[in-house]
Parts: structure tokens; sequence; C-alpha cells
């Protein structure tokens, strides 16, 4: 060892420098993106589903399934979930997934492809919901659980050509179907009821709840959460479209949108349904006073048309004796008819039921125009304040007269199917204790001489 | 004062009975290799330093007669002692040989061994670097052995030690630390120091309680020749070739010295630690006769390292101890998310002034440049540290709602499959975000670019053959300026610059959209100017000797903020001046028994400024300072026992030290029972008692064979209940403010008697060394280390901790028993260290060729050096509720030593 060559020491000195690294420093410059070029799924959304049988199992086949994001968590509406539907447009299928990511819009925006890794997962149906996700065992139950933030990202791998355009589905709230679910949809004419107006989307972390509906009254609940971006903004007062993820919960469906570019109701209001009608098919065709028992007293109306009609804004009028002035009224608002059906009104509703065997439609106080003594007018008046039919005549007491049936009954013959706002005696049969001015001398007695519910 | 006079005079009076006739010694002294005169070798009679070699090799000292051993010690060569007989006659010892020490090259590994990385939530400061000089055995183990577990001399933080270049402090003002990294990578031009230990006196300043250690980096002072050398390692780099070449000594004309090095690694030990630094140094010395000399001094060490972090104790049971989370792969290698960035150069001028009993040495040093620490911003986005307790198994066992098995087993399969930082996804994010957001994760660095003016005076003067008295004046002034630089927004189109939890701006004059190389989030100068002088006077007896020191400090800080930060009113334009103004006194006495026996005694009482770190409150926000700001009082006493037997050499000391009035600021996120916030803890009243034995012997068995023993036994404690507050903003966003005047005083925290998280209290070693006479030696340590703390939440140990932040209330079940009980301080688990040394040298043609090897921790043991407990969990019931599983979520972290290591060396010197 006297002589050493220097450059072999050196040489071996060198080759100990170099050959104990194992890991370079690389500069940011060398960043490719972690999405994938091709991605091709093994098993449909729908063949997933039926996978599930009746409780929540982990899935352990290798099995990657394709899905398009239809939520969005950027807003903050969406909180730990995310939506996805088996195609671009005209989805068949959606299903959920539970995680424990935070603004996971970072990486799957709403309308990128993504193919899910099922490998692992565990599949669970809430309802009508299909749930991927971690587990949670609660009180010896299973269920889906959030997926922890590492395992997210690698059981989810994004398609590179993403995001895409993702067509809602265009639903009326009446033909939503439990198919939809975890689908983007859209509905056309809504708007936010009258009770919510003049709040905000959501109160103050707080999930909130405001009520859609659509202009012919069908309506859904909008799902927002107090966290959310637009929490504090006022909900907008006009109609036009609302598109979300169509959600369900307890079977009821929701909708949940992404952001506010979601919601454009910039159209003026609905114009309100109408739902006060009127029709001259609708007359009074019988009153009775019977002598016997004036408990027995009732107003039968008829409807001869072959449609039923909403006798919303209807009203009966009485003007007693030889008044000029509406002494009582009953409203029908409430009330339908039925098509070629009569409408009985008692004011005794209990004696009624007594005397001719079943209920009337319609229980009056006494005194109302139900409870004549004979010598009373009534008009029928629809919603618009035109007397449609009258019986007798209006400051004319009908002691004496063609239009008195005291003790007796008033009926309209059966070959009349139309009302008649001038009173018409030739229309009338009419009984009582007078006889007067054409009309019968012979009181009434109920219920053998009364035919209520019937057109004779 | 008064007492200063006294000790002079007994000086004097004592000088009178002991005076005698003296005679000289004089003599050559030559390196046994290559035959060239040796220079300023320290010589030493009965541990008295008499005189230093000359340029030509030649000494004279004065002696009287009688017999006594002369120690000739260099440190570049084995120490010889030479038994002499003085009789009244002058005495020409001749040519002396000395041989040069092959052990040397340990010293080359030490500072790479001994600068782990630095964590961001806690410093740690091992002052093994100051220690390297020194032949002390106690502080030999402590520097080359013990520092790799954190072992800190008497538990002080290295800050207490003064290093000094050619006489002028190095010190920074930030946190009053010496930063070895301004001067690593030269070791062939550091290997001259000198170095006071403790209270010892010091020929160049005030110093520390620590020690002082000055570096001579004047190339008269070094080995003339070259050397050249290069390492392998799997410590904290891979390699290191390091070259020098210093001109031959005369007594006249210029000399000069060069030295590069480069150290690298892809990888250090711990994952993903890359390492590249490159460090250049040159030096010119123009000596224009024997009186005076100047020299000029250029030092720049560039340093670019990965960081690695401090683990909890479930990270380190999945991923191990080499885990760093700070790194991520990228293509086909890897980033570091936490590198430290080092370019701060050092030119200096002295001038040394020598006459036959009168030095002055005089030195203007400038260091300017930049330090950067690179980090991961995230905004309004998930937190990319792999390590963030909601990713990790924890976090499903330890959910309120229930133990969640299954997911905690998936998240524990995910961590394991993947537990990098993911710079990828980073990237998708940024691309994934709205435009008008900006970036949701940057990589930005923490910059602070220094403008260090140092001015220092001192003077040497012997006064009599007895006495000798130093002073000295310096002058330091820092202007730094601090901020955030965006290095790359990671693809991202622009940063928005505002705080996202309250929506506030932090620079509401400039703009809000940041773009890469833009300052944004803070900015601000720091400047500080500290004034101090020193006087001291020594006296040598052939008993005994004594010495009496007092100094003068006076320090300013002014914070001047450059950004007008929207949550705070006093973020914009210069704060008030802080001043302090400090006096210290030290005094020692040593009485000699005789040649072989002494005995010592120390004591000092100093007042010292606090650091700049723990004065202002939130500097990068604001302002403010620590209300009723106070110096530090410190109290110091040791007394030791010196043996210098033949054979048997060592020493026993005793120390008790006292750090009174200490100033602390903390920040963190806290779940306190105050409420939930980010909040910058400030601790004031606070002291640190640092007591113990520390001892040292070594045994030469044979001319071949060493043994020593090595014993630390401290106990190093809190011993007040510091006042504890909470500072935090009040901008906040809908979000509950703790409290609308952004500060809340919680009172007293109960740890006096807990122990400071300052490195093993206790520390043993029994070493061997065989020196063979044909240049190899090797040698082994067996260690043993033990009673090592974590540093302790204090808040959590304040009242606050007993209440129910939803209540206001204490938790019925928060008594002090229970209490007590779980926050309980334990010690972390001993363990033995076994290293082994060794080295040969050969002499050919004239040329030294040396390989040394060091190889530490041989059984691969698996050891923690340190570590804090989190202060997350600030209310009993959550604690309670993180802890009930065994594996908290906010458990205490750990820095984990290294494993099986290697350093192996070859050098040449011609």
């Amino acid at each position: 060892m006297k002589r050493i060559s220097l450059t072999s020491l050196f040489i071996y000195a060198m080759a100990l420098l170099f050959g104990g690294s194992c890991l370079k420093e690389v500069s940011l410059d060398a960043i490719r993106p972690p999405c994938k070029e091709e991605m091709e799924p093994t098993i449909s959304m729908k063949e997933v589903k039926e996978l599930y049988k009746d409780q929540v199992f982990q899935i352990q086949e290798e099995l990657f399934m394709e899905g398009y994001v239809i939520s969005s968590d950027r807003a903050g509406n969406f909180f730990g979930t995310l939506h996805f539907q088996d195609n671009r447009e005209n989805p068949q299928h959606g299903m959920q997934l539970e995680m424990d990511l935070r603004d996971s819009h970072l990486w799957f925006p709403k309308g990128s492809r993504i193919l899910i890794s099922l490998k692992g997962l565990y599949l669970g149906k809430s309802g009508e919901v299909y749930k991927l996700g971690s587990a949670l065992l609660s009180f010896g139950n299973l269920s889906v659980g959030r997926l922890p933030v590492k395992a997210v990202h690698e059981h989810l791998w994004v398609d590179c050509s993403g995001p895409f355009d993702i067509v809602p589905t265009q639903v009326q709230v009446d033909s939503i179907d439990a198919g939809m679910v975890n689908t983007l949809v859209q509905l056309e004419n809504m708007e936010f009821v009258d009770a919510d107006l003049g709040k905000t989307y959501a109160d103050f972390e707080e999930e909130t709840e405001r009520t859609l509906q659509e202009c012919n009254g069908e309506e859904i609940t909008l799902l927002n959460s107090g966290y959310a971006d637009f929490q504090a903004a006022l909900i907008p007062e006009g109609s036009g479209f609302v598109r979300g993820a169509l959600l369900m919960d307890n079977n009821k469906y929701r909708l949940a949108v992404r952001d506010l570019e979601d919601v454009d109701l910039s159209d003026p209001r609905c114009v309100p349904v109408p739902d006060e009608f009127t029709s001259t098919a609708i007359f009074i065709s019988e009153l009775a006073d019977p002598e016997n028992n004036t408990g027995a007293r009732f107003v039968e109306l008829y409807n001869a048309a072959t449609e039923a009609l909403d006798l919303n804004g209807w009203t009966l009028r009485r003007y007693t004796n030889a008044n000029t002035a509406v002494s009582s009224t009953i409203d029908l608002s409430d009330m339908e008819i039925g098509p070629q059906s009569t409408l009985l009104i008692s004011p005794n509703a209990e004696e009624f039921a007594l005397v001719y065997g079943f209920a009337p439609d319609l229980a009056a106080s006494t005194n109302s125009p139900a409870d004549s003594n004979g010598d009373d007018n009534l008009e029928l008046v629809d919603p618009f304040g035109t007397v449609v039919d009258v019986f007798g005549i209006i400051g004319e007491d009908g002691s004496g007269t063609n239009h008195e049936f005291e003790d007796g009954r008033a009926v309209r013959k059966s070959h009349i199917i139309s009302a008649n706002p001038i009173y018409t005696f030739e229309e009338w049969e009419i009984y009582n204790d007078t006889g007067d001015a054409g009309t019968t001398d012979l009181p009434r007695n109920a219920p053998m001489d009364f035919t209520p519910g019937q057109r004779d | 004062m008064r007492l200063f006079l006294i000790i002079t005079v007994l000086f004097s009076i004592c000088c009178k009975a002991f005076c005698q006739e003296r005679y000289t010694v004089s003599g050559k002294l030559v390196d046994k290799g290559n035959q060239l005169p040796l220079t300023t070798v320290v010589l030493e009679i009965d541990g008295l330093d008499v005189g230093k070699s000359n340029a030509d090799g030649t000494f004279t000292i004065n002696w009287t007669p009688g017999e006594f051993v002369l120690v000739l010690s260099s440190p570049d060569h084995v120490p010889k002692k030479l038994p002499l007989v003085l009789t009244e006659t002058d005495l020409e010892l001749g040519t002396i040989y000395m041989e040069r020490d092959i052990t040397l090259e340990q010293a080359d590994n030490l500072i790479s061994l001994t600068a782990p990385d630095m964590g961001e939530e806690e410093d740690i400061s091992v002052s093994s670097g100051l220690l390297q000089a020194t032949r002390d055995v106690f502080l030999s183990r402590a520097a080359f052995d013990f520092g790799q577990a954190f072992f800190r001399v008497r538990g002080y933080d290295s800050k207490n030690g003064t290093v000094m270049i050619n006489g002028v402090a190095m010190n920074g003002l930030l946190d009053g630390r010496p930063q070895w990294n301004h001067w690593g990578g030269l070791n062939d031009v550091t290997r001259n120091q000198e170095f006071s230990n403790g209270l010892q006196v010091s020929n160049y300043g005030f110093g520390g309680i620590l020690g002082t250690s000055n570096i001579n980096m004047l190339p008269s002072g070094l080995r003339p020749g070259t050397r050249i050398s290069t390492s392998a390692s799997n410590r904290t780099y891979r390699g290191r070739i390091m070259a020098t070449h210093t001109s031959p000594n005369r007594s006249k004309g210029l000399h000069y010295t060069l030295s590069a090095s480069r150290r690298w690694a892809g990888e250090g030990y711990m994952n993903g630690t890359n390492y590249d630094a490159y460090s250049l140094f040159g030096a010119m010395e123009y000596k224009f006769g024997p009186i005076n000399s100047v020299a000029l001094t250029a030092i720049g060490a560039f340093n670019k390292r990965g960081g690695s972090a401090a683990l909890t104790q479930e990270v380190a049971d999945l991923a191990g101890r080499k885990y760093n989370p700070y790194w991520g792969p990228l293509g086909d290698g890897a980033k570091n998310s936490r590198e430290r960035n080092i370019a701060e150069p050092i030119l200096m001028f002295n001038h040394y002034l020598k006459t036959g009993s009168f030095k002055l040495t005089t030195g203007v040093a400038y260091r300017f440049g930049e330090y950067a620490r690179s980090r991961l911003g995230y905004y309004n986005a998930p937190n990319p540290d792999p390590t963030y307790y909601g990713y990790l198994p924890s976090y499903y066992i330890n959910s309120p709602i229930g133990a969640n098995f299954e997911s905690a087993q998936m998240a524990r399969e995910a961590f394991l499959r993947e537990p990098q930082i993911q710079w990828e996804q980073l990237f998708m994010a940024n691309g994934n975000r709205d435009p008008n957001e900006g970036a949701a994760y940057i990589l930005y660095d923490d910059v602070v670019r220094n403008n260090h003016l140092m001015i220092n005076t001192l003077s040497n003067m012997d006064m009599g053959e007895h006495f000798q008295m130093d002073a000295g004046l310096g002058y330091r002034q820092l202007k730094s300026d601090n901020h955030a630089k965006i290095s790359d927004l990671l693809g991202a189109g622009f940063h928005r610059d505002m705080d996202t939890f309250s929506d506030t701006r932090n620079d509401v004059n400039g703009e809000l959209q940041k773009y890469e190389n833009d300052i944004f989030n803070y900015h601000y100068y720091m400047d500080a100017a500290v004034l101090e002088a020193f006087v001291q006077l020594r006296a040598n007896y052939r008993k005994w000797e004594g010495s009496v020191s007092g100094n003068y400090t006076a320090t300013s800080y002014q914070r001047e903020g450059l950004f007008l930060n929207e949550r705070f009113d006093d973020s914009y334009g210069k704060g008030e001046a802080v001043r302090f103004n400090a006096l210290g006194a030290k005094a020692g006495l040593t009485y000699k028994l005789n040649g072989r026996h002494w005995l010592n005694v120390q004591g000092a009482l100093i007042d010292r400024a606090p650091t700049i770190q723990n004065v202002f409150i939130n500097p990068r926000e604001n302002n403010q300072v620590v209300p009723h700001i106070q110096q530090e009082n410190i109290f110091a006493l040791d007394a030791t026992y010196f043996l210098r037997l033949p054979a048997l050499k060592g020493r026993v000391t005793g120390f008790y030290s006292r750090f009174m009035n200490v100033t602390d600021v903390n920040f963190f996120f806290v779940d306190s029972g105050v409420g939930s916030d980010f909040v910058q803890e400030v601790l004031t009243g606070m002291d640190h008692l640092h007591m113990g034995i520390e001892c040292g012997l070594e045994y030469q068995v044979s001319a071949a064979v060493k043994l020593s023993g090595v014993a630390n036994i401290g106990k190093y404690l809190y011993a007040s209940d510091p006042f504890v507050s909470i500072n935090f903003d009040t901008s906040g966003n809908g979000e509950e403010i703790l409290d609308p005047g952004g500060s809340i005083d919680l009172g007293a925290a109960a740890i006096k008697d807990h122990r400071l998280a300052q490195g093993p209290q206790h520390a043993f070693a029994l070493g061997v060394e065989y020196r063979d006479p044909k240049y190899w030696w090797v040698g082994a340590t067996a260690n043993y280390l033990a009673r090592n703390y974590a540093n302790i939440s204090t808040i959590s140990r304040t009242r606050s901790f007993y209440l129910d932040p939803e209540t206001g209330a204490p938790f019925p079940e928060a008594t002090e028993e229970n209490v007590a009980k779980i926050l309980e301080q334990r010690p972390m688990k001993d363990f033995y260290l076994l290293n082994l040394v060794g080295g040969k040298s050969w002499l050919v043609n004239n040329k030294y060729i040396s390989v040394f090897i060091s190889v530490n921790n041989l059984f691969d043991t698996l050891f923690r050096t340190g570590g804090y407990e989190q202060s997350r969990n600030g209310n009993y019931g959550q604690m309670v509720q993180d802890q009930k599983s065994g594996t908290p979520s906010f458990a205490t972290k750990y820095w984990y030593g290294y494993g099986r290591t290697y350093f192996l060396n070859f050098a040449i010197g011609f």
C-alpha cells in the first residue's frame, strides 16, 4: 500500500458519490395532467344498480363504471356528495358518491366524465337513491358512508377531454319518476310560491327548503344550503326555468341547483289559472217548506250540464219578504256540483238526515237562504256577480203571489234545463196553503211530498 | 464596579507575593509530515495560555524555574506534552515535530450531522457546531455523539452561544442564534477555532453563557498548502467535494486562501430531502510588518435543501421514521414543497494591530442576500398536506359520532398507497378553478432579505505579567425586508391576495391580483440595532487565576409595515421603536491545588433584550409589541473540578442557571375553551431553570488506547407559571369573533416544574479509541440518552382548558385530577446509540492522503430527538374525545433521529 494510485482512489470516491442518490429533484415544469386519456368502462350504471340486492355491500370485482358529473360544490350548495348520470343526454340512470373531499369541483367539475373504479367501494340504496362510498356501521346497520379523501382520488379518474355540456332532461313536476333521481333535469314555467317571496335562498348555515311551483300549480321543493355563496340572495319573483340535480329523500323529490346560473326566473310571474266559472246550466230546482216540519226545509240546486262545475265564488242570496236588500247569503265556494246532479242545502242538517235518510251536501244556518218560510225571494249569483237564476220577485212579499210556497214546495218543471234570471211562473210547480195566483193549495209534508236529490 | 476594583486590588497584592525571576524556553515547531513550520500553535502550561508560535514556527516563552508540562496544541495536530525541568538558565528545545491529527477529519461531517431540518412550527437549535474546536472530552461527546439526538449542552438554546468570525459576532438578530449555514461547507477554513466554554472568559468578547467561539479565518492561521477532499454520506447530503489552497506562510506581505466546496443529494436520509449547496471562500491578508496587518474576506455559502416534518405517532407507525410529507413525486423525480434557500454572503474587512503587550482587532462585516423558505399555499381548497388530520385513519376512529372502522381502513390503505403531495392534482385543481377566482394552490417563499452590518473593535492588553485587560465595542445594524413572494402559480393565471377566512385584503393599496415573483400576503421591514460594550480584567497566577467582566448592551427594534392589511389598523407604516438597555456581569475564579487538580467557580448576572421574534406579536400583519415587554434576566453559576493526571484527565461541573422574565410568542390554530381561532399566543414572566452535573473523563490506557466516560445529569424546568394571552384578528366574515378587542388574557399557565424541551436531559457515553502508530485509528462510543421531553402546549395549561366553548362554563368532568392526568408530561423513550469512527492516513511523496469513516447508530435504533404538543385541543372535552381511541388526531409531533448512517471521506493534502 505504499504506492497508491491517486487517480484510482478518486475514481472510487466519485463512484461512491454519484451512485448513492435514489431520487432526483425535478422542476415544476415537469407537470403532466393527472387525467386519463382513454377510459373504457367495463360495467354500465344500470348493471351496477342491479348488483344491489337488499343490503349495503362492498364491491369486490375489478369493475369500472363511467359517469358524467352533474353536481358541483363550487358555490357550496353541495357538500360531501358527488352526483353523476350515465349519459351526457337522455340519461337513464344516476347515482351519487358520498365523500369527505371538499371543494371537489376542483377535480370533478360539473360536466366532467369520470371513471369510477368500483372495487372496494360500498354500494347501497336508500329509497330510490343508489349510493357509492365507504361504509358506516351504526347500531348494527351498515349504511353508505363518506369515502375518505385520499380514497376518492384513487377511485375516481377524470377524462382529459372534458368537461362536457350535459343536456338536462326537460321534465314537468308530475312527470318526474324515480328513474330520474341523480340526473340533471330542467323544469320550465316555474316560479317560487307566493309564501316564499321576499325570502333568501337559505337561512344562514341552515339547510333550507323553498317551494317552486309550475304555472299550473304543481309544486316541488328546492333544497338550498345555508353555506352556499348565494344563501343570502333574495329568491327571484319571476318565472322561468330551474335546472338542477334531482334528489330524493323520504320518497320526496327535491331539486338542488349547482349555482344561480341554474335559475332563470326573469319572465313575469305566471298568469293566474281561472278557477271561477259561470254557467247557465245551474239553477234552483226545488224549494221545501214542509208544513209538518220546518226543520226539513231545503234548497236544491241542479246542474243540467254534462260536466261538473266548481262553484268557487257562487252565492245564494235571500231577500226576506219584501226586502230589497240581501237578508242572508250562502257561499257556495267550496262546493262542486256534479254533472246532471243536485246540490242540497239544509239549514238543519241533522233533521234533514233524519227526515230524508241522507245528509245534505251543505249545511247552512237557520235564517239562511235555505231556511225560507215560503214568502221570500232567492237569487243564485255567479262569481262575477251576475244573477244567473232567481225565484220570486225581489221587493215583493210572496204571500198570496205566484211565488209563495209556504207550508209547501216549489219545484222546477223537469223540462227546464237552463237557468233564468227573470222569474217565470210557468217554469215552476208551486204548492202552498193559499192557492193564490195560479198556485196549488196543497200543503206538503216531509218526507213523502218532496224529492231532494232527484230531478223528476 | 466596586467589586471590579476590589478584585483588581487583590490581584495586584497577590502579584507582589508570587512574582519571581523568569527564564526563556524556546524552540521551533514543524509538521512531521511536510516539514513546514507550524504557526499559531497554542502553548499552555498548567492550563494557562502562555503564547503562540510565530509565522516561522518559532516560539519563546518566559517561565519560572521548576518542573512543568508544556502542552502544544494546534487544530490540525495531535497535542504534544513536553515535561520540562527549567533550571535557572534559558532552555532551547530545538526543532519539535508535531504529528498530523488523523482524527480531525471527524469535524468535517459535524455540521451536516447536527443541523437537522427545521420544522415550520418549532425551530430546533443544536449547539454542536459551537463545540467542534474543543478538546474537552465531555464537549466532544456532546458534539460528535449526543448531537445526533439533539442534545444541548446544559439544555441551553444555541442563542446562548456567541459565534464570531475574526472577532466579529455572527449571531442573528431575529432569533439570536448563530446561523451555521452562512459558512457551511467551508470546513477547511473554519477549523481554526478558539472556544471558551460556558462562563469562561473569552479573548474575544463578553459572550453568551453557553460559550464563545471565534473562528479565525485569516490565511495566516490556516495550514499552508492544498487540500482536496471528497465525501460520501447518507445523512443530509450524499456527496461533497471540497478544495482549499492557502499560500505559504510568510512574516510579511500578502497571504491568501481560496476554498470551494459543493454538497449535494437528490435525497438525504429523510425521504425527499434534496440538498444542493456550494460554498466559496476567499481571503487576503496583508502584513505590513510585525505590527499591522489587514485582511479582506469573502464568504459565500449557498444552500438549498428540502425540509422534513415532525410526525405524530400515528403517521410514523404508518409510514416509518424516514417518512416526509413535504415532498411529492413529479415526473420521474420529486419536488419538496418546503425548501430552504439561503444565499447570504458575507464580506469582511479586518485590521490587526499587535505590539508586544497590546492587540487591537477591528472588523467590519456586511452580510446581505436572501433567506427563503418555500411552502404551499391553499385558498378555498383542501389542505395539500397528506398528513392533514382529516385524511388520516384516526379521523374516522375519533369521529364524535362514533368510530368508523371501515372508513378508517380505507383511509389507511389509501394513505399508504399515496402518502405524498400530489403536485399534479394541485395543477389540475388550478386548471379547474373559475378563472376569476385565481389560484387554488400556489408555491411561495417566505423571504427575508437582510442587510446586516457588523462593526467590532477589540483590544487585548497585557498589564504586567499577571494581568490582562480586554475591552471591546461592537455595533450591529440590521435592516431586513420580510415578505412572501409567489414562486410558482402552479398553472393558475393569478393569485387573489385575500385572507380567505375573513374575506379581507392583505394589501389594500396594492393590486388584488398577484403574479409570479410578486410580493403578497405580507411585507414589512424590521430594523434592529445593537450597541455593545464590554470590559474585562483577568489575572493569572501560578496557583490561581480570576476574571471579571461587565457588558452593556443597547438594543432597539422597529417594524415598518409596507402593506396596509384590512384586518389591522396598525399594519402600515412605522411602529413604535422598542428599546432595551441591559447590563451584564460575570466573574470566575480558578484555584490550582497543583498542576493536576484545579477548582473553578464562575457566576454571571446578565440582562438581555428579548429577540425580535419574541417582541413582536404578529409582525407579518401589524406593529403590535408584547405589552410591557421586559428584558430577560439570567443568573448562572457553575463549579468545576478539573483533573489532569498524566493518564487520566477530565472534569466534573455542577451548574445552576435561571432565565427569568422570558417572553415567548407562538402561533397556532386552537379550539380553546373560549372559542376557536388562529391565534398568536404571548407568554410573559416565564422562568426557566437549568441545573445539573456534567462529567467527562479520559483515561490513556496505553500509548494507543484511550478510554473515555461522559455523563450529563440535568434537570431543565419551567420555573414559573407564565401569563398567557392570545391575540387574533377581529374581521370575521359572519363568523364568531372570540373578543372584539382582538386579545384575551387567559391568566397563568400552570407549567411550573414541567420539563423544558431542550433535548435529552440525561446522557451517558463510554468510548474507546485505538490509535495505531501506523497511522490508523478506530473509535467506538456507546451512548445512552434519556429524559427527553416534547415541548408542552401552554394554552392547555391555562384555566381556559377547563371551559366548554359551547356553554362557557367548566366541563363537569374537568376536575383538577382529570386535567392533570390527561396533560401529564411524559419523557420520550430512552435509547442507546453505538457510533463507530475510524481512519487512516498515508504520507506519499510529501502528500497526505487520508480516509475517514464514521458510522452512526450502528444498530439502527429508532429514536425521537424532539417534539411538540399540538395546541389544537385547547379544551378538556375535545382532548378527551380526541384521545379516547389512543390515536389522537392532534397528537404530539416528533422528530425522528437518523437510523444507521455513514460518512466517508477521502482527502489529499500537499
